[in-house]
């Protein structure tokens, strides 16, 4: 009886203590995501509802146009390239594109980085052809060149940018 | 946000309540955790099949799925027709798309029209249901609030899961993005998967996570994020189901198992909350491994065969270690059933019996998975390599940081109980269960030609959430013994009396 009721006062101890502890996750996870929308630099720790996915968001909303409208997915593949200078943050933010643009596959190629432009989206049919680029600043307007569409998308990861 | 996705799978899971969960020989709670996962195996096979007919994961796709799945669970049939119904068709198809023979509508149609007469008329319908285990006896007031504690970590799960607060960051490199595809594409898009530049999105895992996202994204008619990440409040709420059958196949009364069940579940709200483990197949995991631990506790009887066929299909659907996870509990369930000890004649008449009830499923999932991965050339390199044991100072430092991240509050230090558990004779062969896949992980670790430190940086305190609440319900569980005093029967047969 001693026993049961000493495994019950210690079960009631971790209750009251992982109780407390998983309310504290909760409250920080709320916090973390109501107080502070722009919590990280580095893509692979953006909330899906952060500041910086909803830029980039809109960045690829304006892209989407300008992407043929394959539809069905394999038709094509998005050639995406990314400054090297993010470093690892470039993996990342590949694999966020990849996500918020589910209907292309992004085919990552080396392309020469801009000086200044972090990243850069150019579409292409199949093998990358002649590149087309749209320099930052210029209208969103698309170029179109043969059967392929390209224009630059500069991204960078900070509330700063002039992206979005 | 759309309530679809959330409510295909509630209806999946309630699909595994009606005739085919009695062949579970469940009761109550169990009954609700054991069946909801075959509802949504049913479901995961249904659309596998209609991805292999090349029927479209449209609403109306997905429905009849539904429906199939429906059919094969109502008919009760479930032990006998269907598996090997299932399994010719798999042969018949799957061995046509090996080798790249064309299937004609018709062909198609009488495989399944074969299939389908043997699922539903060629086995007997199982109308004898188990023996459930024991039934509890009313318990008292403090132990439903106990329960009600429980279940407010489920809510508070569900609550930061539909606010995205705690979506996995997985969900948006690989789990959702492969469902998002899957929807677009109206079924497995094998091709995507398999671009060389897809690796990232880990093409060769099992794919039961990204089907059930595209089936409810599909149901819904577009793929949301909040809504698809809401669905995993299911499996947390399945989970603390399994954490209290531990308890309860361990003979803990009523309010010990409340307690128990509440400061575990609360546990894994904690790390599940804090470590973002909304929209991952982390969660499945440590589900498939407590539940697994379950049936280890529980009664050796046939029931528990069945139950272990399920759980270790789910643990082989969730992630490619759980594959290993599979193996290893079916080997315990195996071990324990103890044919071994009478000859190999008799453990062969007995033995036999027992491993193909507890392994047709989880081979079905995993053969299924083995042949398309294999036949779309989706392993990774990155998989395996040559044993370096050079690396141990790394991975152990490593796994120690993990042990210690902010919202595990140092609960992974209870794995250190493992080996006295199982020790333990009740607890013995589920502690021996994550102890094997305690040392499968630091073999990866230890073979894994990638970067080390980064691998262990990003997984380990994932996979320790596969351990811990399993860990813990045992830890628990022998307590419960220990208070009980010595016990001189095969564990579960006065459990009742021992019962508050």
């Amino acid at each position: 009886m001693t026993r049961r009721l000493g495994v019950r006062a210690l079960l009631l101890a971790f209750l009251a203590w992982t109780g407390v502890q998983g309310a504290r996750e909760s409250y920080r996870s709320a916090w973390f995501a109501v107080a502070d929308p722009w919590p990280a630099e580095s893509p692979v720790l953006w909330p899906i509802d952060g500041g910086h996915v909803e830029r980039l968001e809109g960045l690829v909303s304006r892209l989407r146009p300008c992407l043929p409208e394959n539809g069905s997915p394999g038709e094509g593949t998005v050639a995406l390239t990314v400054d090297p200078a993010l470093g690892d943050q470039a993996f990342y933010l590949r694999m966020w594109l990849a996500y918020l643009l589910p209907e292309h596959d992004l085919r990552p190629v080396d392309l020469p980085a801009v000086p200044g432009e972090a990243t850069w989206l150019v579409y292409g049919h199949g093998a990358v052809p002649a590149t087309v680029v749209v320099p930052q600043g210029l209208a969103p307007a698309c170029r179109t060149a043969g059967s392929a569409v390209y224009r630059s998308v500069p991204v960078t990861t900070g509330p700063g940018s002039t992206a979005g | 946000m759309t309530p679809l996705p959330l409510l295909l799978l509630l209806v999946a899971a309630a699909l595994g309540w009606g005739p085919a969960g009695r062949w579970l020989g469940a009761r109550g709670g169990e009954r609700i955790l054991y069946g909801g996962l075959l509802g949504v195996l049913l479901l995961y096979g249904a659309l596998w099949g209609a991805d292999l007919l090349g029927i479209p994961w449209s609403p109306l796709g997905v429905l009849a799925c539904l429906a199939a799945a429906g059919a094969v669970s109502l008919s009760g049939r479930l032990p006998y027709g269907a598996p090997v119904g299932l399994l010719l068709f798999t042969l018949a198809v799957g061995s046509a798309k090996l080798t790249g023979t064309q299937l004609s509508t018709s062909g198609v149609s009488a495989c399944l029209a074969v299939a389908l007469a043997v699922s539903l008329l060629g086995g007997r319908r199982d109308r004898k249901a188990s023996t459930p285990g024991d039934i509890p006896r009313a318990v008292a007031p403090i132990a439903h609030l106990g329960d009600a504690v429980a279940a407010a970590a489920v809510l508070a799960f569900g609550v930061a899961g539909a606010r995205l607060w705690n979506l996995h960051a997985d969900f948006v490199y690989h789990w959702g993005a492969k469902g998002q595809r899957f929807f677009l594409a109206g079924g497995i898009d094998w091709e995507y998967l398999a671009r060389p530049w897809n690796g990232h999105l880990h093409p060769d895992y099992p794919n039961l996570l990204p089907s059930l996202f595209a089936a409810g994204a599909a149901l819904a008619g577009r793929f949301d994020a909040a809504s698809t990440a809401l669905t995993s409040v299911v499996f947390f709420a399945l989970l603390v189901l399994a954490i209290r059958s531990v308890l309860r196949s361990a003979a803990a009364d009523g309010l010990t198992t409340a307690l128990g069940v509440a400061g575990i579940a609360w546990g894994a709200a904690m790390f599940g909350i804090g470590f973002d483990q909304a929209g991952g197949a982390d969660l499945l995991m440590a589900l498939a491994a407590c539940a697994g631990v379950a049936v280890l506790v529980g009664p050796a009887d046939v029931a528990a065969d069945r139950r272990m066929a399920v759980v270790a299909a789910v643990a082989a659907g969730s992630k490619i270690e759980g594959v290993p996870l599979a193996a290893l509990l079916l080997a315990a369930h195996l071990l324990r059933r103890g044919p071994v000890r009478q000859g190999w004649r008799s453990a062969i008449a007995i033995g036999l019996p027992i491993a193909l009830r507890s392994a047709w499923l989880p081979t079905l999932v995993i053969g299924a998975w083995l042949a398309q991965t294999l036949h779309h050339g989706l392993f990774l390199d990155t998989n395996t390599g040559g044993l370096d044991p050079g690396r141990l100072p790394i991975v152990l430092s490593g796994i120690w940081n993990a042990m210690q991240v902010g919202p595990w509050h140092g609960l992974p230090f209870a794995l250190a109980v493992l080996p006295w558990l199982a020790l333990r004779r009740h607890v013995c062969w589920g502690a021996l269960v994550l102890l094997a896949q305690a040392g499968f992980y630091l073999v990866v670790y230890l073979t894994s030609p990638v970067d080390t430190a980064l691998l262990v940086l990003t997984s380990a305190p994932r996979l320790l959430f596969h351990l811990v609440p399993a860990t813990l319900a045992l830890g628990v569980a022998e307590l419960v013994h220990w208070a009980d005093g010595p016990v001189t029967d095969e564990g579960s047969g006065t459990a009742a009396e021992r019962r508050l």
